[in-house]
This record gives C-alpha cells, sequence and structure tokens, in this order.
C-alpha cells in the first residue's frame, strides 16, 4: 500500500504532539528542554540508520511500538554520553555523574521514553479521535543498526520509504541533545491520510 | 581504505541488498546488523565471494524483482545463481551466517523481537531446499553484529560491541 501525505496537516499534527512530548519532558526533570529542530521527511528505509550517524554508530535507544487504532514505532535515540547526561537530568544529579548505562540508568531512560511516548500519542489520539497506545519502553544500546533493523523490518514488508519525524532538542544548561523517531507503519498512514483529507 | 587493511575497500551492504564479486581488493560489509541475516559465501579456488543482507523470513505473497533480496524465501535462491553467474561452483562453495539477535527482551515487544529468531530458521530452511550446508553459524543473542568479509582470503571476522572482533 502506498499513501501519499501532502506533509502540511500531518506534519502540523506530528509537531505539536513532539512539542507537548518535549514540555512534559522539561516539567518532568523540572529543567528547561526545548526543540532545537523540527523536520519531516520521506527517506529510502535501508538509510535510516544514516539519520544517526551510520548502521555502526553506538548509539542508546528507547523505543515504542504504537498500537490500538493503527500501528507504528517511535525512539528517542541519543549518543551514549548524552544518554549519560539525561539520567544526571532525569535523577537530578549534578552534569558527568553518570558515567554508564547500567540497569538504573536504562530504568531512568526507560522512564522519559513513558513521557515522551505517551504525550505524544495522547495529541494524535485526541486530534484524530483514535485510540493509540504506547508500549512499555525498550532500552537499548547498541549499534544504531541492530536498534533500528525491527522498525526496518517492520516497515519494509510493506513500503520501501518511511515517512520519518525528526525532532532534535536540548537544555539550556547543558551539553544534551537527542534525536526523536516517529514511525508510522502503513496503517498509521492511512489514518493519517484519512485525517488530513478531512481536516 | 580499511584502516589496517593494505589496498582493501570496503563495500557496504545494505538492507536487503547483496554484493557478488571477485575482486580481491574489496572487503564485503554488514554493518550494525540485529534481527537481520548476513549470508556469506566464498569459493577459495575461483574467489568469488557474496555476501546479502537479508531482512525478513518471507516476502508474504509481497515480493517482486526488486525486492527479493530483502526475502530469505527468495533471497537464497536468487544469491546462489548469482555466485553461479559469477563463476563460483557451488559444490566446493563454503556458506556461513550471522546475525538473528532479538535485540531486547522487554514486554510487550515479543511478536515483533521474534524477528531475528524466525530469520535464523528460514535461511536454514531456505538452504536445506538446496544441496548445500551452512558451515558455521553466530545467530541469536541480543547484540547486534557487524560482518565483515575479506575476498581476497574469504575470512569473516565478526564484532560486537564490547569485544573484540572473531572470526566465523
Amino acid at each position: 500500500m502506498t499513501v501519499k501525505l501532502d506533509g502540511g496537516a500531518w506534519a502540523g499534527l506530528v509537531e505539536r504532539g513532539t512539542s507537548r512530548a518535549i514540555e512534559n519532558l522539561s516539567q518532568m526533570v523540572g529543567q528547561t528542554i526545548e526543540v532545537s529542530s523540527f523536520r519531516m521527511k520521506s527517506i529510502p528505509i535501508r538509510d535510516i540508520a544514516s539519520l544517526v550517524g551510520g548502521a555502526d554508530t553506538l548509539a542508546a535507544g528507547v523505543y515504542l511500538t504504537v498500537s490500538g487504532g493503527a500501528d507504528g514505532h517511535l525512539m528517542l535515540i541519543y549518543e551514549p554520553s548524552i544518554a549519560c547526561q539525561f539520567v544526571d537530568l532525569l535523577m537530578m544529579q549534578p552534569a558527568n555523574t553518570t558515567t554508564s548505562l547500567g540497569d538504573m540508568e536504562q530504568s531512568a531512560l526507560g522512564e522519559m521514553g513513558n513521557v515522551v511516548g505517551a504525550s505524544f500519542l495522547n495529541v494524535l489520539a485526541d486530534e484524530m479521535r483514535m485510540d493509540l497506545r504506547p508500549s512499555p519502553p525498550a532500552v537499548m544500546i547498541d549499534l544504531a543498526g541492530a536498534l533500528l533493523d525491527i522498525i526496518a523490518a517492520d516497515l519494509l514488508l510493506v513500503q520501501d520509504e518511511a515517512f520519518v519525524a525528526e525532532t532534535t532538542f536540548s537544555a539550556p544548561d547543558r551539553e544534551v541533545s537527542g534525536m526523536f523517531f516517529v514511525m508510522p507503519s502503513a496503517g498509521l498512514l492511512k489514518a493519517l491520510s484519512e485525517w488530513e483529507n478531512a481536516a | 581504505m580499511i584502516q589496517g587493511v593494505a589496498n582493501t575497500s570496503a563495500v557496504v551492504v545494505g538492507l536487503g541488498e547483496y554484493h557478488v564479486t571477485k575482486d580481491p581488493s574489496l572487503q564485503l560489509v554488514c554493518l550494525g546488523i540485529g534481527s537481520c541475516i548476513a549470508f556469506a559465501a566464498y569459493d577459495r579456488l575461483s574467489g568469488v565471494a557474496g555476501l546479502a543482507h537479508f531482512v525478513l523470513p518471507e516476502g508474504a505473497g509481497r515480493t517482486t524483482a526488486a525486492n527479493e533480496t530483502r526475502f530469505i524465501d527468495t533471497g537464497v535462491p536468487f544469491v546462489l545463481e548469482a555466485l553461479r553467474s559469477a563463476g563460483a561452483i557451488q559444490s566446493r562453495t563454503v556458506f556461513k551466517i550471522a546475525g538473528g539477535s532479538q535485540m531486547t527482551v522487554a514486554r510487550g515487544f515479543e511478536s515483533k523481537l521474534n524477528i531475528g529468531e524466525r530469520n535464523a530458521e528460514a535461511i536454514e530452511q531456505a538452504m536445506s531446499l538446496t544441496r548445500f550446508t551452512i558451515s558455521s553459524t553466530d545467530v541469536g543473542g541480543s547484540q547486534g553484529r557487524t560482518v565483515r568479509l575479506d575476498v581476497a582470503t574469504g575470512k569473516i571476522l565478526v564484532s560486537k560491541v564490547g569485544g573484540a572482533p572473531y572470526e566465523l
């Protein structure tokens, strides 16, 4: 199934969802975190890993699936050193306290995924009047290509290109930035297309 | 040029792609494989080497001429034919596989994350339909792998995060 979106209304919807997610993340850590950039793009699925520096790049990913009325994938992805900085923010510790990502640190990153994923999907679900639920988060630290294989395998069954909403965010007092990827599967793309046509 | 290996250039074999060559100056590479399967073949006498990066066990009716090496069921016969066309004698070709990881065991991901296990089963099944056997496997686990096949020697190195490369 090929779904074409004009990138107008649904991009706005995804951007609103992302902004809400980052706002809630900011409240969670008690510090200002701002969206630095937001881009929607369609790229060949085989090139997804290039968005995070290549398939052989070490990365920390927090992955959630979307289920309910339609399905898709959400992933927060960071350089591991940046993930450590986020753990410090989440655990209200001085910068550079965290130097490795053990079980407790991964649990903190997973909680971050919960907040971002649920906040984002709430906006989409409200506006689209659709049941959209996040899975529990899975935290992975490995080669970026391996992290993204799960998503690529699902999408490549039915499509060659992935619509990707790529958001970078940062905090003013620390060197933290990350990416939040939204990759709708065919069902969610269709729902977004229908929503866009009705908007 | 690859660091530490004189006069060798890397050909990155991406998702759903394959590469067959006799060029001894090349190294064929699958970077950051998780649930996917790296399928390597080498015929020492003819010098023909091949590496495929399979993504899914089967196309489930969605296979086209443009994507058949994405799926194991159609990809294996396709790559075997490419090897034969390049001059490999399949009865003396050595086949090895790596990949098929389950990247996380988190609750709620069971149905998606058994792709690695299904891929590993599918490649064994696909090869069982041929006259050929897989001589060495490195599948499963929960870590990603990078797989490098040196065309000059047929040597295959697998590396994982935090570990030294090892020969498959």
